[in-house]
C-alpha cells in the first residue's frame, strides 16, 4: 500500500483555481519533496492531503484513508506541521508537548523527543523566547508527538540560518530512520536535493514532473557536459518548459 | 486520551501567567462594587419611593446584583472570546486543527474555566460587598447560585458564538465590547432596579443581559421570581451554543 495516492486533485477558492490537476504517489518510508514556485498550490494539495480543506474533485488515500470519510483516523496518523502557526507566548515546550501528547492515545515519549529536537535544555522556555529556529524545532516535535506514520512538514526550514538548517535536516535523517514517511514542501532546491528520496514539481496547480532527483535531471534534457546539472537547474528548466508550453 | 483536562490545565496554566486577565475575571467586579459603594455619594441612602419591593434598600444594595451582572458580561463577551480571538489570528487553533482534539474540546476547556473563573470573582465581590460595605446577603443563596450559573451558562454560549468566529482578538474585543454595552444597559447598570422606566425594564427582560439581571435582582431579595426571565436564558442559550459549534473557523 502507498503512503499517499493522491489523482486529479482539483481546489478552487471563488474563481482562483489554487489546485488544477495535481496527482502524486508517495511511497512508505520516503522522503518525498513538493517542489514549485509560490502560489503554485503546494500548501492547497497537503492541506486536502491532511484533512483541513475538501477538495472540489479527486481522489486521495493516505494509508488507505479517505481524508473525506476518516479524518479522525486521519489526525492519528498524519502529523501536520503548518508553514506558520504560533503558540501562546507564555506557554513554555514541555508544557506544548505535554498538552499535545494529550491529544494522541499513543504518544510519543516527551523526554526522548525533546532530546531528537535538541530542545532539552530549553524544556522551561517560553515560546515567546524562542529563536526562530528552536520554534521551528518544537513545531517538527509537535507534528511527531503523536507517532504519525506519515510526516508533513510544510517550509519545514524557512527563515534559519545555514546551521539551523543543517540541524533540521539530520533530524528529518533521524525520524525518517524511525519509519516515518515524510513529506517536505520546499521551494530550496539545495534542501530536497540533500533530503528527498523522491519529489515531484507542482506549477500553476498541476503535477509536471515526479521522480527521484537524477530522474528530475535527466526529464529535464539538460546536456551534462562539463559540469553536471544540479537538481535547480533541472528545476528551473522544468518550469521554463513548463511556461513555454502554457505560452503555447 | 485526556484532552480536556489537558487543555484546561494548560488554559489554567497559561491564566494565572496573565495578571490582567486574573485582575479581570477574579477582582473586577469587587473593585466595581467598592468604588461605587466608597467613592460615589449617596449610594448608602435608602432609596424610599412608592415601590415596596425596593423601598427600604439603598442603592448599593441594589449594585450587587449589578455587579455580577457587569462581571458576567466582561469575562463572557470580552475575556473568553478575544482569548480565541488570539488563538486564531496567531494559528493556534489551525495548529490545534491538525489534532484529533476537535472545536468541542477547545471551546469548551474555556468555556469551563472562564464559569469557574467568574463563580469565584462572583464570590470574592459578594463577600467583600457584604463585609466591606455592609450589603445586604442574598434571601436565598441557592436560587442565586442557581440564577447565575444559568446566566453564566447563557452568556458563555453568546461569548462562544463570537468566539466562534472572530478573527482577530481585537476583532473579537470589539463586537464583544459593542454587545457588553447594550448589554450593559439594559440589565440596568446605569438605571438600577426601579429606576429604569417600566416598558423599557419589560423590553430588557427579553435580552440576555436583562434576564440575567431582573432574575438574579429578584432572587437576591426574595422578590417573587418571574419564570419569563429565565425561560428568556434557557431560550438564548441552545441556539447560541449549537450554531457556535457548527459555524466554529479554524483559521
Amino acid at each position: 500500500m502507498p503512503a499517499i495516492r493522491i489523482q486529479n486533485l482539483r481546489k478552487t477558492f471563488g474563481k482562483h483555481v489554487a489546485v488544477g490537476d495535481v496527482d502524486l504517489n508517495v511511497a512508505q518510508g520516503e522522503i518525498f519533496g513538493i517542489l514549485g514556485p509560490n502560489g503554485a498550490g503546494k500548501t492547497t494539495t497537503v492541506e486536502c492531503l491532511t484533512g483541513m480543506i475538501r477538495p472540489d474533485r479527486g481522489e486521495i488515500r493516505v494509508l488507505g484513508l479517505d481524508p473525506a470519510t476518516d479524518l479522525s483516523a486521519l489526525r492519528h496518523t498524519v502529523g501536520y506541521q503548518l508553514q506558520s502557526s504560533e503558540l501562546p507566548n507564555e506557554m513554555r515546550v514541555g508544557e506544548a508537548l505535554q498538552l499535545f501528547a494529550a491529544f494522541y492515545p499513543n504518544p510519543a515519549d516527551i523526554d526522548e523527543l525533546l532530546e531528537t529536537v535538541g530542545l532539552r535544555a530549553h524544556r522551561k522556555k517560553a515560546f515567546s523566547s524562542l529563536s526562530g529556529g528552536q520554534k521551528q524545532r518544537l513545531s517538527i516535535a509537535l507534528a511527531l508527538v503523536g507517532n504519525p506514520r506519515i510526516a508533513v512538514l510544510d517550509e519545514l526550514t524557512t527563515g534559519l540560518d545555514p546551521q539551523g538548517r543543517r540541524d533540521v535536516w539530520e533530524l528529518i535523517e533521524n525520524v525518517r530512520e524511525t519509519g516515518v514517511t515524510i513529506v517536505l514542501v520546499t521551494h530550496f532546491l539545495d534542501e530536497a536535493e540533500a533530503l528527498c528520496d523522491r519529489l515531484a514539481i507542482i506549477d500553476h496547480g498541476h503535477t509536471i514532473a515526479e521522480g527521484t532527483p537524477s530522474e528530475l535531471i535527466e526529464a529535464s534534457g539538460l546536456p551534462s557536459n562539463e559540469r553536471r546539472p544540479s537538481l535547480e537547474d533541472a528545476y528551473l528548466a522544468i518550469i521554463h518548459n513548463n511556461e513555454l508550453l502554457r505560452a503555447a | 486520551m485526556n484532552a480536556l483536562p489537558a487543555l484546561i490545565r494548560s488554559e489554567a496554566t497559561l491564566l494565572s501567567r496573565n495578571p490582567t486577565a486574573i485582575f479581570m475575571a477574579l477582582l473586577f467586579p469587587t473593585a466595581l462594587l467598592l468604588l461605587q459603594g466608597l467613592v460615589i455619594p449617596g449610594t448608602d441612602e435608602v432609596l424610599g419611593g412608592d415601590d415596596p419591593a425596593f423601598a427600604q434598600l439603598r442603592a448599593i444594595d441594589l449594585f450587587i446584583p449589578i455587579a455580577l451582572t457587569v462581571a458576567l458580561g466582561s469575562v463572557t463577551l470580552t475575556n473568553f472570546p478575544s482569548a480565541i480571538g488570539g488563538y486564531r489570528e496567531k494559528g493556534v487553533l489551525r495548529r490545534l486543527a491538525t489534532t484529533p482534539v476537535g472545536p468541542q474540546r477547545v471551546l469548551i476547556a474555556q468555556v469551563i474555566l472562564s464559569g469557574v473563573s467568574l463563580v469565584l470573582g462572583a464570590a470574592i465581590a459578594v463577600v467583600a460587598a457584604v463585609m466591606l460595605l455592609d450589603a445586604q446577603a442574598p434571601r436565598s443563596v441557592f436560587l442565586v447560585i442557581g440564577v447565575f450559573a444559568l446566566a453564566a451558562v447563557q452568556m458563555l454560549c453568546l461569548g462562544s458564538l463570537i468566539a466562534a468566529r472572530a478573527s482577530t482578538a481585537q476583532n473579537a474585543n470589539g463586537i464583544g465590547m459593542v454587545i457588553f454595552f447594550v448589554c450593559l444597559f439594559t440589565a440596568g447598570v446605569w438605571t438600577p432596579g426601579p429606576l429604569m422606566a417600566e416598558p423599557l425594564r419589560q423590553i430588557s427582560g427579553y435580552t440576555p443581559l436583562g434576564a440575567a439581571s431582573q432574575s438574579l435582582t429578584a432572587a437576591w431579595y426574595g422578590q417573587p421570581m418571574s419564570l419569563i426571565p429565565i425561560a428568556v436564558m434557557v431560550i438564548w442559550t441552545v441556539p447560541l451554543l449549537f450554531i457556535a459549534i457548527r459555524t466554529f473557523r479554524w483559521r
